[in-house]
């Protein structure tokens, strides 16, 4: 068991250096505050971003159900019928003007972009969207389906499986959902 | 037997003689359980079964406790509610938690207000119970449970309703305030910095509040490192990622104080007594470099997050689990004893050095010809050669040739030798080391019993080592026993002062037989003429003296 040394301070009001150490303390305590600030603001900014995609999601799962009916007001991007060969693009060209206008990348303060993975060595990706088209591949194959970014051209005239997640501050993905659209 | 005596501070201090004392005693595991009469009424017997702080072994302390946790349980559960994806759908899981807390918190109020007039702080009152109601404690309790009943009759606002119910909190006062004032007595006339050292270190001068403040921070550790391992869920990282955010931040500003308070008052320990060598000696002791690395990842996140890729330092967050190895021995045991085997351990790590690369250079020998692409060159023959050694055998690689498979047998035989000394080693010395700590405890306890008596820092000591060195009650008592022979035989030996042998008459009466003894001996071996010509010569025997001579001498 240690054993301190006995008092040999004559008084035991607080001294110099006990004030120093008083300093040294509120400094170190500023600093984590600062600095839990502004990882809260990045994780905030996150947030922001999965609220995105969440958002992005909720409204390409429910368009999914109404999307192909003849009556589909959204022209472009209604599925079936007469809508053979309506590209993704022009879809998402609607949604960014009307549905989804005003989206921002908080971390940005842009539109955000689609991307087709994140990549943490590239931090401009933070907040960007990525949407991939998920093509099942054979039974029996290693992995069930093949992810590409879905890309403006493509065809949304089918049933298509999407996967959706945003970019965090690092630049990491962070999945939302697999929708179908 | 216990008696009382005066400490230097002036307070009593209980000493227990040996002789007397039963080891479940001396450890603290009294079977008769507390000494509470059932004769008495029953409200007095009540409160000394549940509140009376005088009393050891009834469910004073027990009670605390548990009223401890469930105040930071509420605390847990008013953080959890505002977390919307967490309470919508535990709704009611979260209703009936509060319901049985205030069901907990109202029976300890009325229990409290029942048994005032038992109490001592309000026993002396005109009117004990009234007295207890207006008690800042008692008015604590009743803010507690209060919003509650408040939301049935009056409609509340649900946030005001919740601020309120944090007041919960401040029941911990009830446990932390007699530890302050005992903190306060303890270190009265003492320094700041002495008074941060009984703080943050083990010391006489702790006393209960630097047990208090050891549990908040292994509840902080405990809590962080929960929440590291839950953020790696993904389902639970994405629902409340903030908070982790905020709950990260607290950790780490709590540690950063209790680093920064380790380093600054380490200096009264003795052997860090020098301002800035000591200083650095603790940063460089193992247990301060694991504090370090317990916070260090924040900083170096935040800061430089933004240029470098630091994410892999969150799991470093996990080296704060070590920190609780502060309040454990085993592992100060293992590191001794791997100082001590370091020479073995080493020569051991070499031979298995040396047979991975000899067993991966006739891999890639044997059968680099007959897979090249798995047995490419001796580095990537490295993996198998370990995998095969250490009896893993994944079957991701595998020999082919029969030379090569012949070469295989061989070695895994060797290898299962050799890569078992060091586990065997390890188990063995560790044993050794703690037959060696109990030796020293053993010899220890011996010195302290030496004077007959145990202080109650002696005994405090002796629990804690017997609990660290698993003595048992048996051991303890063969020691007890051992310790009480060796008195005896010391005192036979007379090196006893001749009053303190005269106080006990059997012992008197032992003595006397020994001079008795001594004296016939001494007529035996002694020439009687010279003996009687010098006694007679020198003056030094009285004539009785010389008459009791002559008389032993002829009767030896």
């Amino acid at each position: 068991m240690n054993s301190p040394t006995p008092s040999t301070h004559p008084g035991t009001a607080p001294t110099f250096a006990d004030w120093i150490f008083i300093v040294i303390v509120i400094g170190a305590l500023a600093l984590v505050a600062y600095l839990g600030e502004i990882a809260y603001e990045h994780a905030q900014q996150t947030e922001k971003s999965k609220r995105n995609g969440e958002a992005l999601s909720a409204w390409l799962s429910t368009a999914s159900a109404e999307r192909f009916a003849p009556d589909y007001k959204i022209k472009a991007c209604a599925g079936g019928g007469d809508a053979k060969n309506s590209p993704w693009g022009a879809c998402l060209e609607h949604l960014l003007q009307n549905e989804f206008k005003g989206l921002q990348n908080p971390f940005k303060g842009a539109a955000p972009q689609f991307i087709e993975q994140c990549n943490p060595a590239d931090k401009s990706l933070k907040g960007d969207i990525v949407l991939l088209k998920m093509t099942p591949t054979p039974p029996g194959s290693a992995i069930p389906s093949i992810n590409t970014l879905l890309v403006a051209e493509d065809s949304i005239d089918q049933k298509l499986q999407l996967s959706i997640g945003i970019c965090d501050k690092g630049s990491y993905l962070v999945k939302i959902a697999d929708i179908e659209f | 037997m216990a008696q009382d005596l005066n400490t230097p501070n002036g307070a009593p201090q209980k000493l227990i003689d040996i002789e007397s004392v039963h080891a479940k005693e001396l450890l603290g595991m009294e079977e008769s359980g507390p000494q509470i009469s059932s004769d008495q009424p029953l409200r007095k017997w009540l409160y000394d079964w549940t509140l009376n702080p005088n009393i050891i072994g009834n469910f004073q302390k027990s009670l605390d406790g548990w009223i401890g946790i469930l105040i930071v349980a509420n605390l847990f559960a008013l953080v959890l509610e505002h977390v919307p994806a967490l309470y919508e759908p535990n709704k009611h899981l979260f209703h009936y938690f509060d319901v049985f807390s205030i069901v907990i918190f109202v029976m300890e109020y009325a229990l409290r207000f029942y048994l005032a007039p038992e109490d001592e702080e309000f026993q002396k009152k005109s009117s004990p119970r009234t007295a207890y109601i207006f008690s800042p404690f008692a008015i604590i309790d009743l803010l507690a449970i209060a919003p509650f009943f408040l939301q049935a009759f009056i409609p509340v606002d649900l946030r005001a309703l919740r601020f309120l119910r944090l007041l919960r909190i401040l029941k911990l006062f009830r446990i932390v305030l007699p530890a302050v004032k005992e903190f306060s007595e303890l270190n009265k006339g003492r320094t700041f910095r002495q008074k941060i050292h009984a703080l943050v270190f083990e010391s006489p001068y702790g006393g209960k509040l630097q047990g208090i403040f050891d549990t908040f921070i292994g509840v902080w550790v405990i809590i962080s490192v929960l929440a590291v391992v839950l953020e790696s869920i993904h389902s639970v990282s994405y629902l409340i990622n903030v908070e982790f955010v905020i709950l990260d931040t607290l950790a780490v500003a709590v540690f950063t104080v209790e680093y920064l308070m380790r380093i600054y008052a380490c200096v009264e320990e003795p052997r860090y007594h020098n301002a800035f060598l000591g200083r650095f000696k603790q940063a460089r002791n193992p247990a301060t470099v694991i504090d370090l690395l317990a916070i260090l990842p924040f900083f170096l996140e935040v800061l430089l997050g933004s240029v470098l890729d630091l994410r892999f330092l969150r799991t470093f967050r996990l080296a704060r689990l070590l920190k609780l190895t502060r309040y454990n021995d085993s592992t100060k045991i293992l590191t001794t004893v791997i100082a001590r085997e370091w020479p073995v351990i080493s020569a051991s790590a070499f031979i298995m050095i040396l047979m991975v690369i000899m067993t991966a250079s006739l891999g890639y020998v044997f059968e680099h010809e007959a897979q090249p692409e798995k047995f490419d060159n001796i580095p990537n023959s490295v993996y198998w050669a370990v995998i095969t050694l250490a009896s893993v055998g994944y079957g991701d690689l595998s020999p082919i040739t029969a030379v090569g498979r012949f070469m295989t047998v061989v070695m895994a035989l060797l290898g299962i030798g050799i890569f078992a000394i060091p586990a065997a080693l390890l188990a063995s010395a560790f044993g050794d080391q703690l037959h060696k700590e109990r030796e020293m405890l053993k010899k220890n306890l011996r010195d302290m019993m030496k004077d007959g008596h145990l202080d109650e820092q002696e005994i405090a000591q002796l629990r804690v080592e017997a609990k660290r060195l698993h003595i048992t009650i048996e051991e303890l008592n063969a020691l007890l026993e051992q310790v009480h022979n060796d008195r005896l035989h010391a005192q036979s030996r007379s090196v006893l002062p001749l009053h303190v042998i005269a106080e006990k008459p059997a012992q008197a009466v032992e003595h006397y037989k020994m001079l008795l003894s001594q004296i016939n001996q001494l007529a035996l071996m002694t020439d009687a003429a010279k003996f009687e010509q010098a006694a007679q010569a020198s003056q030094n025997l009285s004539p009785k003296e010389l008459a009791l001579w002559q008389h032993f001498k002829a009767n030896s």
